[in-house]
């Protein structure tokens, strides 16, 4: 009998005929189809080597398989003990690609390996010069308050750190663990001034928290103060948690990545905005025309105090 | 169900937070606007000690999928239009944040408040000085209509 006869024995019996009983009934109809489809792939699909290959990773290897058998994900232990995901995909007999990894710089993506060890030694091998970078990283997680990325990792290079309610500093990280592209994010005068006085005596001796706090006179425990950031926590915003942005009241966009931010400079304005709204708002009030410097300026729709918006990282 | 794009989203919301805390004297049809989001119909009461006490009135709200970048559609429709110096016997309304002067940052709920405020400030209930001109060769949009906000008083 195939599936769809099944499916119509149980709409029709009258043993289903209460809501419970039907989902009951319909759970076991498709456990039952799906152990038919995935007895018979073990068999066919993989090489055998390839499968005494996985039998035989070392053990700071975890091995697991995705939607089929051919999408492998591995989790790798790093010296550090840092772990790190890797998902592989086998193309055929000696054809194993990496389809993704869990850090933005991964020179090695597009080769092709013949064995899961090789993948795992390249890897490993890739990791050891980046350990700055995961250092920096961690440490910036552990003693900040990191408004964006929301659930960070060492996939996203940078972190738009909390200063206050009005201001986030936002830094990169390079591979070799430097920051680069240091600034505010709706800065009021006093922070401006007081990173660019403290940019110039950056101390490379030192990691990148504590430059922050000395460039701010900033303790331990400031940093890690979240303010009325999670002022939000209350039931009301059951749809959406954390800030909402005042043009789409939503907290996440559905297309694009990024968090609201508190982009209008006015003290007394505490509206926060996606870059992509407001940047698409500020178009729509020039007519349409997008600005020849990818920054545009105008009013804020709150306040009306001028505001400005750059097209960085924005989808039209 | 299709994702909602993010002008359907923002309506939801307003929706949701209109039903569940409406602005005095202010309802909204939930039941209609949440079978087609892009068109609200609103019933206002006059505020008590102003020149339409006890009055009622219904607005309809349009959206266009460009809302809210793009302003709301808002007009009086049903048997009683307010007579006021910036509402015509047609319905539109001369108000500057309908057109000129909207910001995304204002909301239904906002717009409401100042169709409230305008109509309970008035001194005097009379038609605009150019209703019946204005009536016999607008657009049915109001929004085409090229407005002369000439009076900041009422």
């Amino acid at each position: 009998m195939n599936i769809m006869d099944n499916l119509f024995n149980v709409l029709k019996s009258d043993d289903f005929n209460t809501l419970p009983h039907l989902m009951k009934g319909l759970n076991t109809l498709f456990e039952a189809v799906e152990a038919n489809q995935s007895g018979p792939l073990k068999a066919d699909l993989l090489d055998p080597q390839f499968l005494s290959e996985l039998e035989s990773v070392p053990e700071n290897v975890d091995i697991s398989f995705g939607k089929s058998l051919t999408d492998i994900k591995c989790l790798i232990r790093d010296e550090n003990l840092r772990v790190h995901e890797v998902y592989l995909k086998y193309d055929g007999i000696k054809r194993i690609r990496i389809i993704s990894v869990n850090i933005p710089f991964a020179p090695f993506l597009e080769y092709i390996y013949s064995t899961v060890e090789e993948v795992i030694v390249a890897y490993l091998k890739h990791v050891i010069t980046l350990q700055s970078y995961f250092y920096e990283l961690e440490n910036i997680d552990n003693n900040c308050v990191v408004v964006e990325p929301i659930k960070p990792t060492f996939k996203d290079d940078y972190r738009n750190i909390r200063i206050d309610d009005k201001t986030w500093l936002h830094v990169e990280i390079t591979p070799d663990g430097y920051p680069t592209n240091i600034h505010l994010i709706g800065q009021s005068e006093t922070w401006q001034d007081k990173l660019q006085a403290g940019v110039l005596n950056w101390d490379h001796d030192k990691n990148i928290v504590e430059n922050v706090m000395s460039i701010f006179d900033f303790d331990k425990s400031m940093l890690l103060s979240k303010g009325n950031t999670n002022k939000l926590d209350h039931e009301d915003t059951q749809m959406d948690d954390g800030i909402l942005c005042g043009i789409c009241f939503c907290s996440e966009l559905p297309n694009s990545p990024g968090v609201p931010q508190p982009l209008c400079q006015n003290s007394n304005c505490n509206v926060y905005f996606h870059q992509n709204c407001l940047f698409q708002w500020l178009v729509a009030c020039e007519g349409g025309r997008p600005p020849a410097f990818g920054v545009i300026n105008g009013s804020c729709p709150t306040c009306l105090q001028p505001i400005s918006c750059s097209k960085k990282d924005c989808v039209i | 169900m299709a994702a909602m794009s993010p002008s359907e989203r923002r309506l939801q919301k307003e929706l949701m937070s209109l039903m569940k805390e409406p602005p005095p004297g202010v309802t909204v049809d939930g039941d209609q606007a949440s079978q087609n989001l892009t068109l609200w119909t609103i019933h206002m009461e006059g505020v008590p000690g102003t020149l339409y006490e006890g009055e009622k009135f219904v607005l309809q709200f349009k959206f266009t999928n460009k809302y809210p970048f793009d302003s709301p559609e808002v007009t009086f429709i049903g048997n009683n239009i307010p007579v006021h110096p910036h509402v015509y016997s047609n319905g539109h309304i001369c108000l500057s944040i309908l057109t000129d002067d909207w910001s995304p940052a204002l909301s239904v709920q906002s717009v409401c408040l100042s169709i409230v405020s305008m109509l309970s400030s008035c001194k005097e209930k009379k038609r605009p000085p150019d209703n019946s001109f204005y009536v016999k060769t607008c657009n049915k949009n109001p929004k085409k209509t090229k407005w002369w906000y000439h009076d900041d008083s009422v």
